[in-house]
């Protein structure tokens, strides 16, 4: 039972983590600019910190 | 939706302003610059959707600079409802120029005047009737910070732009031979079916002011856009009104609007002998003097760090047993004799031991970022531009190039995007080259670890020397590179403001520091997490456990030989984690936690789950813990030993330093060589590639050959850099 309660709470745990990783590494990260030059960049507040 | 753009020069307090006005939380600062592409928030006011846009801010509106092009297409294309035009209330004259070539667009507007407490400190008095009368429009007092005049303000613009749909007509007041000027290419327009189908995207006087101006940008796009062929006679005017006045065409213009504000001020305003810039010049005097101000400037770094360090190492600790003793005891009562040895772990090695080893340097993070913000709010921080000036006109940049560097001190990627601040692409390549070897925040949990590990109290002074060698190498990399026909910049004289001392507002600099603190905190439970858990399963698998056989260590093994020069390769460790750190430089802490404190980790943990005590008692226990450790903390921070940061630490002050991860990083080298080993791996994660982050932006900005020529430096001048340390070193030791 404690083996798949474990399971459960790494599977989640990871599986956010991981999807965190992979957003950042495809450039959808908080400090990505999502648009294009001259002013159409949208970087998100958190960002400029 | 109602979409209100705030403008103003820089350093006016419009991204404070918009913050009190919708409650979001844009960066702020007290320098100029801070915010280089616009910004947005959202939110909802008396059953309106309320959209604003914070624009960088500028001096003009003419198309020399990123920031200008971005704030006048805005106006221009976007067609905001309204604009709130935020003015500095102590500094009118040079404020108000921008309020007439806004007025030039024609665009419903409200003005803000900020800073009103300061305004009424210094005694300073406005004729508030007359000046609405002249300036022809509403005008609100307000101050941002005390959030005084912000509800009134957004009243106002909310009725203008219900009722101003179309452009406004505003008087430009300039003198007679321009007017006559103005009048006669308007004539001209209206008679050019082009011109008119143009002016009525761009306005009748703004269109006509610029083509008399010979307005690059706009006749660009009038020639693409509107297949408009340039006309003799505007061209004619032009060279009169240059020969009548002796002077350039866009000078004559700039005169006339000076001399419209000039007109409006001995009017209105009546200013009082005290002034807040005596104080401001007073004290620039000593920190902006040319034989003191860099050794000022240094002292100050030598500061900072030192307070860093002693301020957060009792609260370093106190997070090390939270995680480790606290934690780690009621997770691993989780683990019984059924959890498979791979899960075990995963949860007590990969993901407790690993992000627990990057959260430690939580308070580090927190007190940096403490008093970054001090520095960056009391308006010091755009004085090292100033001071860094004759250095970066040595590489035909000037020290307005040093800002987004400074920038690069929290964060590389703003640093890059803040290279549009550059009037020259020249400019821009060079400091995006430069910028990446400013230490970012995100490499101080590696120089905590390793300095604490071997250099003992004096790793606020190993930490400056790093900060400054960052600088040095920038400076050395740029002197290369200009001799590169991409990187020849044109050598512009600085033209930069300095803003006047403020006392730094806490709630600003609180909020600040939360926010950046949170953002390393979240970073740490995601994308850390999820690199970590991957470099855990390399370094369990395929000897299930047997770390030195590991995947990982074959991949470190192999790379050995090659960094060897560099005195830290001797460890497979250090060598595998650079790879990873390019997702997020703190996975080092993380990586050298998961493979170096490992298996005596896990020993500790079963040896505290006998311990018999309850939860209740732990968790007091844990309290009581904290209310020493920031009393500690406190008397650390208050108690600056600056002499100290200077001395040769001796071996048993670095023994007695430091637990679980520090411990075990210890362990890494013995040799007598091992704190220059250190240094020269701290070397190498300061200088070496950034995050994919800060490598999306320069693609961004400067696009993929340019990317990959930044790579190329980023992993050749830390090998040549850290292998120079480590050689000559060993020649002193």
């Amino acid at each position: 039972m404690k083996t798949l309660v474990l399971i459960g709470i790494v599977t989640l745990i990871g599986g956010i983590a991981l999807k965190s990783l992979y957003k950042m590494l495809k450039g959808e990260s908080e400090c990505s600019c999502s648009k294009g030059k001259n002013g159409n960049c949208s970087l998100k507040d958190k960002c400029k910190y | 939706m109602i979409k209100i753009a705030f403008t103003g020069n820089p350093n006016v307090g419009k991204s404070a302003l918009i913050n009190a006005i919708a409650g979001s939380n844009l960066k702020v600062g007290n320098w100029a610059g801070v915010t280089v592409e616009k910004k947005e928030a959202e939110f909802e006011y008396k059953g309106e959707k309320i959209q604003c846009i914070d624009l960088p801010g500028v001096y003009s509106l003419s198309p020399y600079t990123l920031e200008e092009t971005i704030t006048r297409d805005f106006i221009i294309n976007e067609k905001p409802d309204v604009i709130i035009n935020i003015v500095d209330s102590t500094n009118l004259e040079r404020n108000l120029y921008l309020t007439m070539l806004l007025k030039e667009l024609e665009k419903p507007m409200i003005m803000a005047l900020n800073f009103y407490d300061e305004f009424e400190k210094l005694n300073y008095k406005l004729d508030m009737k007359k000046f609405v009368d002249m300036i022809e429009m509403d005008v609100v007092m307000t101050s941002a910070t005390k959030r005084t005049g912000v509800q009134e303000l957004l009243d106002k613009a909310l009725v203008i732009a219900k009722e101003t749909k179309e452009n406004k007509k505003y008087t430009l007041l300039f003198d007679k031979c321009l007017e006559e000027a103005i009048g006669e290419v308007k004539c001209k327009i209206n008679c050019d079916e082009k011109l008119q189908k143009a002016s009525e995207k761009f306005g009748l006087d703004f269109l006509a002011i610029k083509l008399l101006e010979q307005d690059k940008h706009l006749l660009e796009i009038l020639k693409t856009e509107y297949k408009y062929e340039e006309d003799s006679g505007i061209l004619k005017i032009t060279k009169q009104l240059e020969d009548d006045h002796d002077e350039d065409i866009e000078t004559i213009f700039a005169e006339g609007r000076y001399g419209t504000v000039k007109g409006i001020l001995a009017k209105t305003f009546t200013t009082s002998i005290k002034s807040r810039l005596d104080f401001t010049d007073k004290v620039d005097r000593v920190l902006l003097n040319k034989y003191l101000g860099l050794p000022i400037f240094l002292l100050i770094i030598v500061g900072l760090m030192g307070t860093v360090f002693n301020g957060s190492a009792p609260l370093i600790d106190w997070v090390d047993g939270f995680v480790n003793d606290y934690i780690g005891k009621y997770v691993s009562m989780l683990i019984d004799e059924n959890t498979p040895n791979w899960l075990a772990s995963l949860v007590m090695d990969g993901i407790l031991g690993g992000v627990g080893g990057v959260v430690v340097f939580v308070p580090l993070m927190l007190y940096l970022y403490f008093f970054l913000a001090i520095l960056e709010e009391s308006g010091y921080m755009s004085r090292v531009a100033f001071l860094m000036d004759k250095i970066m006109t040595k590489l035909g940049l000037n020290g307005k190039a040093f800002v987004p560097m400074v920038l690069g001190f929290g964060c590389t990627v703003p640093a890059i995007y803040a290279t549009r601040t550059l009037e020259d692409e020249s400019s821009r390549r060079l400091t995006a080259a430069m910028a990446p070897f400013m230490s970012c925040g995100a490499r101080l949990p590696v120089y905590g670890l390793f300095t604490a590990a071997f250099f003992g109290a004096k790793a606020g002074m190993v930490v400056m020397s790093l900060y400054v060698l960052g600088i040095i190498v920038a400076i050395l990399t740029g002197l290369v590179l200009k001799n590169f026909e991409m990187f020849k910049a044109e050598g512009r004289a600085l033209l930069i403001e300095l803003p006047p001392y403020r006392v730094p507002s806490l709630r600003v600099i609180i909020k600040s520091t939360l926010i950046r603190t949170g953002s390393y905190l979240k970073k740490a439970t995601t994308i850390i997490m999820g690199m970590l858990m991957i470099l855990w399963a390399l370094t369990y698998f395929p000897n299930n456990g047997d770390t030195a056989n590991s995947y990982m260590a074959k991949f470190g093994k192999t790379f050995q030989g090659v960094l060897k020069p560099t005195g830290f390769a001797d460890r497979w460790e250090t060598v595998a984690a650079i790879p990873p750190s390019l997702a997020a430089k703190e996975i080092v802490v993380g990586f050298m936690a998961q493979v170096l404190v490992g298996d005596k980790e896990a020993q500790d943990v079963e040896e505290e789950v006998n311990d018999a005590t309850t939860f209740i008692e732990d968790t007091v226990g844990q309290l009581a813990g904290l209310g020493v450790a920031i009393k500690d903390s406190i008397v650390g921070v208050v108690s600056l030993d600056v002499k100290g940061l200077f001395s040769v630490p001796d071996e048993a002050e670095i023994e007695e330093e430091g637990s679980g991860v520090v411990a075990a990083t210890k362990m890494l080298w013995t040799d007598e060589l091992a704190p220059l080993r250190a240094y020269s791996f701290m070397v190498f994660i300061l200088l070496v590639v950034p995050c994919v982050v800060t490598l999306g932006a320069i693609k961004q900005e400067f696009g993929y050959k340019f990317t990959g020529f930044i790579v190329g430096i980023l992993l050749v001048v830390p090998y040549i850099v850290s292998t120079l340390v480590f050689q000559i070193g060993k020649l002193f030791f």
